[in-house]
């Protein structure tokens, strides 16, 4: 049984959470989305200010919440990427300063696999499984036939679908982030617009985005000009219906052709509710396993960190105090620490 | 006194251990490796000492000016352990640490931007606060003073000055004066991006018509082919749809913007900073003062467009961080032959989105 301290920080939410044997003691997140609100968007440099604020005091409370001492955490695990790597920073830099001064592993944790072991909170992993992660950074398909085994069957070739969402709302007027009010303007339309799906790039799981965002913005700019009205529920929906769309359609024809046991959600946009409802109904007596994370891991927490620290603990998968970021990394590469890291000390 | 003292608030990465009396130091070049090398050099220098972690009394740590990921490594770190131990902390300015003892000391950073980040110290009295100047002015400053000792890698402003003894003042500095009384919200001194700062001091006011020789300079600067005089002239006085505006700083002026509205749209024909002045802000102040325009207009506006050229990685990049889509590409648009990116962003009047 492992005392897990995590810290995750690659986005716009400082995190910290401890587990005990698989048990959350502790869960604390500062977001900073209220700040963020204003620029319509995530700003990396002051992401990375807040983050360099919040830290000690998120890391404060955790222990507080949790009852127990540092010297009692067996394992400090940090995400390494993929993320902003200003804000990777500030948490890698605390978690190797505590894993320095009381001489305990430092797990490095890929961000996505996070979400996709955030399932975990809620029920068991049954291989083979389908996880499909969809966020603000990220749209991939990810076979998984075994713990920590992940292959990338399809992904996006451009823009990330929380992305689109974002931009798309920009364009409707709506705040940011724009995913929870285009779903919900969405309820309250038709699908009228005729919104073409993006012709799938070369590998078949494969996404695009881009063009889908162009659509909108076109067929917005050309009412305009024809003095038409927009009619920005329908648009709302119109555009989730293609956008969601293409995710489900790419996930059920994977699940099939791989014959996985079981789909799970993971990402920022697992919390959309048409996709929520149309992977249910796709998936109902097909006798393939749906796990939909509740909503409090769809965004970014650290309790999604220390679910794979907790597998890599076991592996003993550990990095050097030299770690550094990687805004890049691809999620198959964890293994990279696996005969290499060192255990500290 | 058992201190640790850490910097990494420029190119090199500082490391002290002040330890039964003794100073130990790491110092070295280390520009974008911080981030992996100085929990690695904390550690080794306490271990070469047979410092335990419990024997440490103070950690000492700078605070900025300086490169901003590299003053948030040694803050996050000096926060971090301050937190975990307990320990008091203590915050020195970054370019105090450089000064040279108990002298006269004008310490300088590269600001970049033809700028420096200045502060002048002698012993614990502080001669002039951390603030930034232009590197003419800072020379101007170092003229008058010929006795101040120079301190700092000067060698941007082709000066030389000697190495700075971090260590020793940050150990000088373990006083009341610089104990950082919450560790927990401890944060960095960034100088040059307090944004409301740096907005207070730019000034955007309507085109005159003296300012016309500044924006022929302004032109000639930044566009191929530029506006000429004669016709800035004519859209300041008779284009009834053209609206000029100027960024001036204290006296000088550092920027304008020339945008038509015509109708339901808007147009932005040049948006022009002087390169010494870039990557403040101060295009977003000039677009946002179109913005208000626009908002303002008896007739509402519900886009605003612009090309750019295709080439121009900066500002398509700024245009698409404030909303601006792409959407078509204008072929050979300009008189040279490149392509234009044609962008909208669409202007929406106070819908109401609070269900």
């Amino acid at each position: 049984m492992s005392k897990i301290l995590a810290i995750e920080s690659s986005c716009d939410e400082t995190a910290v959470a401890i587990t005990d044997g698989g048990k959350l003691l502790a869960n604390v997140v500062a977001t900073q989305i209220a700040v963020h609100e204003k620029f319509g968007g995530v700003m990396p440099e002051i992401a990375s200010r807040l983050h360099t604020e919040n830290i000690t005091v998120c890391l404060t409370q955790a222990l507080d919440e949790s009852g127990l001492k540092l010297e009692d955490i067996d394992a400090f695990a940090v995400t390494r990427g993929p993320g902003l790597i200003g804000c990777l920073h500030v948490g890698l830099q605390a978690a190797k300063t505590l894993a320095m001064l009381y001489h305990k592993p430092l797990i490095p944790v890929h961000h996505l696999a996070g979400h996709i072991y955030a399932n975990e909170y809620v029920g068991e992993l049954k291989f083979p499984l389908l996880a499909v992660v969809v966020s603000g950074g990220n749209t991939e398909l990810v076979l998984m036939r075994d713990h920590m085994d992940f292959e990338i069957i399809g992904e996006t070739k451009d823009d990330a679908v929380g992305e689109c969402y974002d931009k798309v709302a920009r364009v409707l007027g709506f705040p940011y982030p724009g995913g929870l009010p285009i779903d919900k303007h969405s309820k309250l339309g038709e699908h009228t617009y005729d919104l073409p799906t993006p012709a799938s790039p070369a590998a078949k799981y494969d996404f695009s985005y881009s063009g889908l965002k162009t659509s909108v913005i076109n067929l917005v700019h050309s009412l305009e000009m024809k003095g038409e009205t927009l009619r920005v529920n329908d648009m709302a929906r119109s555009f989730q219906d293609v956008a969601i769309g293409m995710i489900v359609d790419h996930a059920i024809e994977a699940a099939n052709e791989y014959h996985v046991a079981q789909v799970i959600l993971a990402g920022g946009v697992s919390a959309n509710s048409y996709l929520r409802s149309e992977m249910t109904r796709r998936l109902e007596s097909t006798g393939i396993d749906l796990i939909i994370p509740p909503l409090w891991c769809t965004t970014d927490n650290a309790a999604m960190i220390a679910k794979v620290a907790e597998r890599l603990y076991d592996k003993k998968v550990f990095a050097p105090l030299s770690l550094g970021v990687d805004p890049n990394w691809k999620i198959d590469h964890w293994n990279e620490f696996l005969s290499s890291g060192k255990e500290t000390k | 006194m058992n201190a640790l003292l850490l910097d990494s608030s420029d190119k090199n990465l500082t490391v002290g251990l002040f330890y039964q009396k003794k100073m130990d130091e790491i110092s070295y070049f280390s520009w974008q490796r911080q981030s992996e090398n100085m929990v690695p050099e904390i550690d080794k220098i306490l271990e070469r000492n047979g410092c335990q972690k419990e024997e440490l009394d103070a950690i000492v740590c700078s605070k900025g000016p300086g490169s901003y990921t590299g003053v948030r490594i040694a803050m996050s770190i000096a926060k971090t352990i301050s937190f975990a131990l307990n320990l008091p902390l203590y915050l020195v300015s970054s370019l105090e640490a450089l000064k040279d003892g108990d002298r006269p000391s004008v310490c300088l950073m590269n600001a970049r931007a033809k700028r420096s980040y200045i502060g002048v110290y002698q012993g614990k009295e502080v001669l002039l606060k951390d603030t930034i100047l232009t590197n003419a002015e800072v020379l101007e400053f170092i003229a008058e003073h010929k006795d101040y000792s120079i301190c700092g890698d000067v060698s941007y402003l082709g000066l030389e000055a000697k190495a700075p003894l971090i260590c020793a003042n940050l150990v000088s500095c373990i006083d009341d004066a610089h104990r950082c009384l919450e560790p927990l919200g401890a944060r960095p001194i960034y100088l040059k991006d307090d944004y409301e700062d740096i907005s207070h001091k730019i000034a955007i006011r309507p085109v005159k018509d003296e300012d016309i020789p500044a924006l022929v300079d302004l032109e000639n600067e930044c566009f191929e082919p530029p506006y000429t005089e004669n016709g800035l002239r004519y859209d300041l006085h008779e284009n009834e749809f053209a609206r000029l505006y100027v960024a001036v700083r204290k006296t000088e002026i550092i920027g304008y913007i020339h945008f038509s509205i015509t109708f339901s749209s808007a147009t932005i024909n040049r948006i022009a900073v002087r390169k010494a002045f870039r990557k403040e802000g101060i295009g977003g102040l000039l677009l946002d003062q179109a913005l208000k325009d626009c908002k303002e207009a008896e007739e509402p506006v519900d886009f605003l467009t612009l090309e750019v050229r295709v080439s121009n990685e900066n500002a398509k990049e700024f245009y698409a961080k404030r909303g601006f889509e792409k959407v078509t590409i204008k072929r050979a648009y300009y008189t040279d032959g490149e392509d234009a990116l044609y962008m909208v962003r669409p202007l929406f009047h106070e819908q109401n989105l609070s269900d």
